[in-house]
């Protein structure tokens, strides 16, 4: 700028006013959008389970993956009735719903569920994804994403090996809003915990 | 029934560790008369020096249900007989167990409303008896139907609490269950042979939950079961991370169910680790027979065990019978070791930290039941990560370098003179996973490392 300043020529001079001021427009302009950024980077999740589902520490996880990546986390807890997510998804309209389940019905409550809630026309466009443990077949659950993704969640993350794949959709919230994902064998970050958890979370 | 007494609440600040003893012996006398068949076989083989062992079993179906009873009747262990009540009887969604024994559906328990009175009492006849009463373990927080069933079916015992199968796994408000609880106790209790209850307190979400607490709602859960009419139960334990820290738990538990049980028929029942489990053989056997040794060194009389099966699927008959006589074979082993005689440990306070929080909650309600409701919705009793909206999910809790469970963050529970005071940082997400796997990598390395075979060779 100093540079520009100095110039003797009334044009140049004029121009280099101009660059400025499209400089200082751009820097605030991007500015704005930094702070833009920062704001709503604060991403709203909604954590739940299904309504058969009673394991719990996949969704504590979750929780706390989800705050250490600025997120503002609503943990609705486990064996939560249909009505009840899509009531609460109404009420506070979270950014993404993350289903998280472990106890191999997640292709049977996870369908009706997302059935339902798609039903709804105020959340036909919300971001909706699942994962976990989502049949008891081990290897074969991979076969469940394909049908969840086609009936309306827009990932669906079956368990194997890492937490890449959850923590890529993660990063892509912003950019590819509609995109659907579908990650079949690779797991969702309650699914790095959930094969372990299934006897932690039994009663009796 | 009369208000609990109230006790004066305990100074925070004068904790005196005492040295190492233990009051097992003079508080196992001060147990009442052992009151129907299930506390009569666990008060003989008390006598004769013999511990308890019990599975975790259920199947749907009633030959396969049988089968495992009859297996477990004669396996060689000194055993009493499980049926674990499957899922959607839980919940009383005694329907859906119907659809599903009619589709021959695999269910994961026994549908004991499903089935009916009529056709349990068969599966028990011929089995259950004097010498192999038989308990019914389920997980309901709403368990009025499969109470009524099992008063009609006369079955020996069952298990749960309204705080323990109420905030760990379901939705259904702390007041509701309590309430629930309140009026299922009377069921069993108006029975003229009495059913043996037993408090499922000693295992907060199976893992995480530091000794103290543990211990203060068993014991809590077990007044509240002698307010409602009860006279034969057992408080519980869940094996942790650290077996010196189990074994001050289980003294401080003995002692204080000795304390506030007075006059009742009770005794300890332990749980095999209820955490993330070892998924090697070595491992799975090696945490198992842990516990085993624990549970004769603590005198403690009966022992839910789990098997090397619990990290990768249900559990099969044959599995389960293993584990029971490998059990059996380890704490003859135990007991010819220790002679029966209470093993040592170092007092960190355990004791006084849980008589503390038991006290106090008292003073909260003129029954139990009301006193653990405000105390939970005041925060003054906090389970750690527990998720239940009437839980206030503000305390922490983390494994010190030692191995030791402890409170990291007590949220407003009245602990912070006794934990030092001094908060550690706050759990990150893989720093959990870490710890909900402490046990599960302290075990599994002996195989997955290798060492002992070498040693074999």
């Amino acid at each position: 700028m100093g540079v520009i300043a100095t110039k003797p020529c009334w044009t140049v001079d004029r121009m280099g006013f101009r660059l400025l001021t499209f400089v200082v427009q751009v820097f605030q302009g991007y500015g704005a959008e930094v702070t833009d950024i920062s704001v709503s980077y604060r991403k709203r999740f909604l954590v739940t389970s299904v309504s058969s589902d009673a394991h719990m520490w996949n969704l504590v996880f979750l929780q706390l993956l989800l705050e250490e990546r600025d997120g503002d986390v609503t943990n609705l807890g486990i064996c939560v009735p249909d009505e009840v997510i899509i009531d609460e998804c109404l009420r506070s309209r979270p950014d993404v719903v993350v289903v998280s389940t472990v106890n191999g019905h997640g292709h049977i409550d996870g369908l009706r569920l997302i059935r339902k809630l798609r039903a709804v026309p105020e959340l036909a466009d919300m971001k909706v994804v699942i994962g976990g443990k989502l049949g008891v077949k081990g290897a074969e659950n991979a076969k469940y994403s394909a049908e969840l993704v086609a009936n309306g969640f827009d990932a669906a993350f079956e368990s194997s090996t890492g937490l890449a794949a959850f923590e890529s959709f993660l990063g892509s919230i912003r950019s590819k809003p509609r995109t659907a994902v579908l990650a079949a064998s690779v797991p969702t970050a309650a699914d790095l915990v959930s094969h372990e958890l299934v006897a932690a979370g039994s009663p009796a | 029934m009369s208000a609990p007494t109230i006790a004066a609440r305990a100074p925070q600040t004068t904790v005196t560790p005492q040295s190492t003893t233990s009051s097992q012996t003079t508080a196992a006398s001060q147990t009442a008369q052992p009151r129907g068949r299930f506390s009569r076989f666990v008060s003989q083989a008390r006598q004769q020096g013999r511990l308890v062992v019990q599975p975790r079993m259920g199947f749907g179906e009633i030959a396969q249900m049988r089968a495992g009873l009859d297996a477990v009747r004669d396996s060689h262990a000194t055993a009493i007989g499980t049926i674990t009540v499957d899922s959607y009887t839980r919940v009383n969604d005694h329907e859906s167990a119907r659809r599903a024994l009619a589709a021959g559906s695999d269910l994961n328990g026994f549908p004991v409303v499903a089935h009916g009175a009529e056709q349990t009492r068969r599966l028990l006849a011929g089995v259950s008896g004097e010498q192999f009463p038989v308990q019914f373990r389920h997980g309901s927080a709403l368990p009025y139907e499969l109470f009524q069933a099992l008063v009609e079916v006369g079955a020996d015992a069952t298990e749960g609490g309204p705080v323990s199968y109420c905030l760990p796994y379901s939705r259904v408000p702390l007041a509701r269950a309590v309430a629930a609880w309140a009026e299922c106790c009377r069921l069993l209790a108006d029975r003229p042979e009495p059913m043996h209850l037993e408090s499922f307190g000693g295992c907060m979400l199976g893992q995480m939950c530091p000794p103290s607490l543990l211990i203060a709602l068993s014991v809590l859960e077990g007044m509240f079961f002698r307010e409602h009419g009860l006279q034969s139960i057992s408080v519980s334990y869940a094996q942790q991370t650290h077996p010196e820290q189990d074994l001050e738990a289980l003294a401080a538990l003995r002692r204080l169910a000795g304390e506030r049980l007075g006059g009742m028929d009770w005794h300890v029942v332990l749980y095999t680790y209820m955490g993330v489990f070892p998924r090697t053989a070595v491992g799975a056997f090696r945490i198992l027979e842990d516990s085993v040794r624990l549970a004769v060194r603590s005198g403690t009389e009966r022992l839910i065990v789990k098997t090397p099966a619990e990290a990768h699927r249900i559990p099969t008959i044959a599995e389960n019978v293993d584990a029971l006589e490998f059990s059996a074979a380890v704490a003859e082993d135990e007991a010819g070791k220790f002679g029966g005689a209470p093993a040592p440990f170092s007092d960190t306070g355990i004791y006084e930290e849980a008589r503390m929080l038991i006290d106090t909650t008292l003073e909260y309600g003129d029954t139990v039941g009301s006193a653990l409701v405000t105390a939970f919705a005041r925060g003054h009793l906090d389970v750690p990560y527990c998720l239940h909206v009437d839980n206030a999910n503000r305390s922490r809790a983390d494994i010190d370098s030692r191995g030791r469970l402890r409170w990291s963050d007590p949220g407003a529970m009245p602990l912070r003179a006794l934990v030092g005071g001094e908060r550690t940082s706050k759990t990150s997400a893989f720093g959990l996973i870490d710890m909900l796997g402490y046990n599960e990598r302290r075990f599994d390395r002996e195989q997955l490392v290798g060492g002992h075979l070498k040693g074999l060779r």
